[in-house]
């Protein structure tokens, strides 16, 4: 069940950084 | 500063900057696809790395598309680093039978790997297989280095191509930057520390008997591993005598050549370079910290030979430099100057034939203050992390100068391709402001700096004080996070500083006196530790992108020249000024007040 946890952890960053990459542009003006 | 302390940081970087434009030259050939002499050997596996994982080496990536090949490459990573750790023991090379790593602390040490921090929750020699250290730690030390160069050598391209859409290969540039520069040199490295007594074996540890059985008073703990108290709340004791010593060796010497060519810094014994079989003589120390500044130094005359203008790579080299001498003159200053309580005492602090001299608390007597206090200014400052020294022991001052380094954004030299491409962000933070202050048009390189670089550049500088001081806000604020450090007062509030500003920075040295391997700094650092290197390289990547699509302007009168004296003095100027104003309030709350306390006769029990 930890694993799970922590893999789910490990998936929300990539998530969030992937996210990071059209949200930065479109907010900065691209 | 003694004498031979001086001699010693001459001959440093005497070396350091004798190597500089050979291997900067080297490593711009390397990265524009010109012949090396390495080729005739390297080319064929280069190829053959390309064929098994079907990737065209003529495809070259936009930005986004570069960021999601890192991205997804670093994750993968992660999961199998975070898969070796939890199996480690049906695993081979295990002589040490070490059970499967917690999950919180190998979900840490694989973002950890994978971020180049190397920051250890761990102690190696206590916790992981021969395994684990070879396949997972250095492998990644590898490839979590490259990855950092290869972002590099994108914003490099970003800088000068003209009306592109893309910003390179990434695969292309993670093979030639670990096959071709990391590896030869690691072999060369590694065989130099091999020499000099550092360990490289696959036996089990070794047994010895004492030649004297030594007594002394161990802690006493119940089922659960808390402390058993007696009636005054202290914590009981039990006399216990050691009639021998477990020493621990293990293949060492091969991941120390990476871990300080590649800026990890994540040691193979806990004590990392502290440890004589990790830095046994004052040669391989000697060895090990020109690895530490070579790379970082080099790649600032690769920048200038890639960009067709070497005097700009100078100049950010410069730069660094004059931030750099400052700092180490701090360190060796303070460190040198000792303990004025311990002065107090009437205990001789000077240094002499028969002493160095100096704060030796957490010092090895055989590195001294001069090699130590070198060492942690230059660990701090390239994003390196490894010890030789134990920095939770130095002078309040003395141990702000790794904070201040860290603060800084570790530009100053900074990770292999790491400092360079933030140390880019803040020149184009400098050439916008200094255009805007004397009226000329802002531009770097013949390329025009708007608005939306602007604003990249200044989340890549703001992204890291803000994950700092927010992890370290709810440290301090929560008992989970207080409970790490192991003194009061204003040196522990430095210790949990310390320990979320090496993991926003993805340096990962450690002050060494928290105690960070707990659920809540395991799981806390892991997210600081992956949004202090992604949420950096995403915009900077995204300059590169955005630079690339830019014509190039010819140098008009109003160009603002940038390899000048006065622009280095500027650049440096900005870098410690963007510092102080994000950090400075900070360690007013740790070091500083400390300072002033320890000076007043004021400790704390």
């Amino acid at each position: 069940m930890a694993d799970v946890l922590v893999v789910g952890v490990m998936v929300l960053l990539l998530v969030a950084t992937l996210v990071w990459i059209p949200g930065l542009t479109r907010v900065m003006g691209r | 500063m003694t004498t031979i302390g001086v001699l010693r940081i001459l001959l440093a970087f005497a070396v350091v900057f004798a190597l500089v434009r050979p291997l900067g030259l080297f490593m711009a050939r390397v990265y524009t696809g010109e012949r090396t002499w390495f080729d005739r050997l390297l080319r064929p596996v280069e190829r053959l790395f390309y064929r098994w994982s079907r990737v065209d080496p003529d495809e070259d990536m936009s930005w986004q598309t570069y960021s999601i090949a890192l991205l997804l490459f670093t994750f993968a990573g992660m999961l199998l680093l975070y898969a070796l750790q939890r199996t480690q023991a049906v695993l081979p090379f295990n002589p040490q039978k070490m059970p499967a790593v917690s999950p919180d602390l190998s979900l840490n040490t694989a973002v950890s790997f994978a971020t180049n921090t190397n920051w250890q929750n761990y102690g190696g020699e206590t916790t992981l297989s021969y395994f684990v250290q070879m396949v997972g730690l250095t492998v990644k030390n590898f490839v979590s280095a490259a990855a950092g160069l290869a972002v590099m050598v994108a914003l490099f391209r970003g800088l000068t191509r003209r009306s592109a859409k893309a910003i390179g290969n990434f695969w292309v540039d993670l093979v030639r930057s670990s096959l071709y520069i990391l590896l030869p040199m690691s072999v060369v490295l590694a065989l130099l520390l091999a020499s000099q007594g550092v360990v490289a074996t696959l036996s089990p540890y070794k047994t010895a008997t004492l030649l004297q059985p030594v007594t002394y008073d161990e802690p006493v703990t119940d089922a659960n591993g808390k402390p058993v108290l007696d009636a005054q709340g202290h914590q009981k004791t039990k006399p216990v005598t050691v009639t021998e010593q477990v020493i621990a060796v293990g293949p060492a010497a091969s991941q120390i050549a990476i871990k300080q060519l590649g800026t990890n810094g994540g040691g193979f014994f806990n004590v990392n370079s502290a440890h004589p079989f990790e830095n046994p003589t004052p040669l391989s120390n000697f060895l090990e910290l020109i690895a530490i500044l070579v790379l970082p130094a080099a790649v600032c005359y690769t920048f200038g030979k890639m960009v067709g203008d070497t005097r700009q790579g100078w100049a950010i080299l410069a730069a660094m430099t004059l931030m750099f001498l400052p700092l180490l003159a701090m360190t060796e200053g303070f460190e040198q100057a000792g303990n004025p309580l311990i002065a107090r005492l009437g205990v001789d602090q000077r240094a002499g034939p028969a002493q160095s001299g100096g704060n030796m608390e957490g010092k090895e007597v055989r590195f001294g203050v001069p090699d130590s206090a070198l060492w942690a200014t230059a660990t701090t400052a390239t994003s390196n992390g490894s010890v030789n020294s134990m920095h939770d022991s130095y002078t309040p001052l003395g141990g702000m100068v790794p904070l201040i380094n860290m603060h800084l954004g570790e530009v100053v030299y900074g990770g292999i391709g790491v400092g360079l491409y933030d140390m880019l962000m803040v020149v184009i933070l400098a050439a916008f402001v200094a255009g805007l202050m004397v009226g000329r048009t802002p531009e770097y390189l013949g390329k025009k700096i708007e608005a939306f670089e602007m604003k990249m550049a200044s989340v890549v500088v703001l992204v890291m004080p803000l994950i700092v001081l927010i992890g370290t806000a709810i440290a301090v604020a929560t008992p989970a996070g207080r409970a790490g450090a192991s003194n009061p007062g204003p040196h522990g509030y430095s210790e949990i500083l310390y320990a979320f500003t090496s993991m926003g920075n993805n340096n990962g040295s450690a002050f060494a006196g928290i105690n960070s391997n707990t659920p809540f700094y395991n799981e806390v650092g892991a997210v600081v530790l992956w949004l202090g290197r992604f949420w950096e390289i995403v915009p900077v990547l995204a300059v590169a992108g955005s630079m690339a699509a830019k014509k190039v302007v010819p140098p008009s009168p109003g160009t603002l020249p940038t390899h000048t004296g006065q622009f280095i003095l500027w650049l440096a100027a900005v870098t410690v000024i963007i510092g102080a104003l994000s950090f400075l309030p900070a360690l007013a709350l740790g070091p500083i007040v400390e300072h002033f306390l320890l000076h007043a006769g004021t400790v704390f029990k």
